[in-house]
């Protein structure tokens, strides 16, 4: 294990000036659940010193701030998990935090570490697209948003500016009448890196048709984004299982169209558009004539196939 | 580089001097020959370090030592009302069958004790829940989970008479 220092930063400004000190290599240190599993393992590259941000005030906490609704970065999973406040207007959120099941995780790991970190499994960064959510980077220039779409640029790639450290999320909380899931689909219950995950929104108009739906795939495309082409094709329409199913083929191409045929192709395929069809029955409810559906393929059916 | 770490460990003040690059399990076995707290895979997904910080269970695998300095920690050696005894939960382990080789068994007991300080009457749903960040190859499980219910009913019990 290399070896290396350790400063604790009190504030925000006090981290960026830390991170920041020419002549050392520093690296930011929250919850440490990525980190320290890669220092073990030799691949977080050298570096002279962690700054723990892990205790600052500011980077903790959810509140709404205005109309928009704030989560600091250092903010935990169980926090999150816990929070009324997500619970209400973005419960999927707190569903994608609780997927990683165990305690031990959830009471370290941070949001802001889950982003930053730019896993392609990552649980947390597909509901944060769906929401359009932003971020809040504070640099030794000042403070700059950017959506967290852009700043996941592939497999463990941000596109942080340099020296810059993620101080919160924001973004506007969901309707009452959005409906919001998230679903995970990996080899065991707990504690189990995403094979997919899916954040979906949808809302109806009062005459039955999809006022608005939103989806957004993990771990299956070179990094998590909406599916623009899939919601285009649900706007303005009514629900349906022939809909739905239409939907789940057409992401299934733009996966295979983007990344290509891989060894999982097969198997993930297939589950993507079952996933598809299980999100949107969630958050856009059939008429009562269609509730009895036929998927073309059920996720429990794709689990046993492995 | 070594770093002076101060935090209260099951209880006790304690100061000491360690390389700031280690991490708390490495301290507490290392640096404080507190062997109960084991290793297993050290990468979080064993549970066989599970330590409380600040009241809330953590891999002490994925802390770093010096995050500790200001905060509370408790491990396996500190859960008995007095020493040389066993807390409930550590009694309702042996009474149940929960403990076979033994290696996750403080690991367990730490979580199942996060849990009833978090919830008094937790269903089994619950307490699977609970221990899901925890690997025992021997028992199955099903011991271990009769061990923290039996002990939240008993310390449930124990409220009424008070």
């Amino acid at each position: 294990m290399n070896s290396f220092g350790y400063v604790r930063a009190g504030s925000i400004d006090e981290a960026v000036a830390l991170l920041n000190t020419p002549g050392v290599n520093s690296r930011a240190l929250a919850g440490g659940t990525d980190l320290m599993v890669a220092v073990r393992a030799g691949e977080a590259g050298s570096f002279d010193r962690v700054v723990d941000i892990s205790t600052i005030p500011d980077l903790r906490g959810i509140a709404m701030v205005g109309s928009r609704a704030r989560i600091g970065a250092a903010t935990t999973f169980s926090e999150i998990m816990r929070a009324g406040l997500i619970q209400q207007h973005a419960r999927f959120l707190a569903d994608a935090a609780h997927s990683v099941r165990t305690m031990q995780i959830t009471n370290m790991a941070t949001l802001g570490g889950n982003v930053a970190n730019a896993a392609a499994a990552a649980d947390t960064p597909p509901v944060l697209v769906c929401l359009d959510a932003e971020a809040i980077i504070a640099t030794p220039a000042g403070q700059q948003r950017m959506p967290v779409a852009s700043l996941l640029r592939g497999h463990l790639k941000n596109t942080l500016p340099a020296g810059g450290l993620i101080v919160a999320f924001e973004f506007d909380p969901l309707s009452v009448d959005t409906r919001n899931t998230f679903l995970k689909l990996g080899r065991r219950n707990a504690l189990t890196i995403s094979r997919i995950n899916m954040a979906a929104t949808g809302r109806l108009q009062a005459d039955g048709h999809i006022a608005e739906a939103r989806l957004v795939a993990g771990a299956c495309f070179s990094r998590p984004r909406r599916a623009r082409e899939v919601e285009a094709l649900l706007q303005g329409r009514l629900p349906s299982a022939a809909l739905f199913a239409e939907a789940g083929q057409l992401l299934m191409r733009l996966m295979v169209q983007e990344v290509g045929q891989r060894w999982s192709t097969e198997y993930k395929a297939l589950a993507l558009a079952a996933m598809v069809e299980e999100a949107l029955e969630t958050v856009l409810p059939l008429p009562a004539n269609e509730t009895e559906t036929v998927r073309s393929i059920g996720v429990k059916s794709v689990e046993s196939m492995r | 580089m070594n770093i002076q770490i101060d935090f209260t460990l099951n209880g006790r003040a304690v100061s000491i001097d360690a390389p700031a690059h280690v991490t708390l399990l490495r301290l507490l076995r290392d640096y404080l020959n507190l062997t109960g707290t084991k290793e297993g895979c050290a990468i979080g997904e064993c549970g066989a370090c599970s330590v409380l910080l600040d009241g809330r269970v953590v891999n002490s695998c994925l802390v770093l030592a010096p995050q500790v300095s200001g905060r509370d920690v408790m491990t396996v050696e500190g859960l008995a009302p007095v020493e040389g005894a066993m807390s409930d939960l550590q009694a309702a382990f042996v009474k149940y069958g929960a403990v076979q080789c033994g290696y996750c068994t403080p690991g367990l007991v730490i979580a199942g004790e996060a849990l009833l300080r978090d919830n008094h009457f937790p269903t089994r749903d619950e307490i699977n829940d609970g221990i899901a960040g925890n690997l025992c190859r021997c028992t199955g499980y099903q011991q271990i989970v009769d061990a923290i219910e039996q002990t939240a009913r008993q310390r449930a019990a124990a409220q009424v008479k008070e």
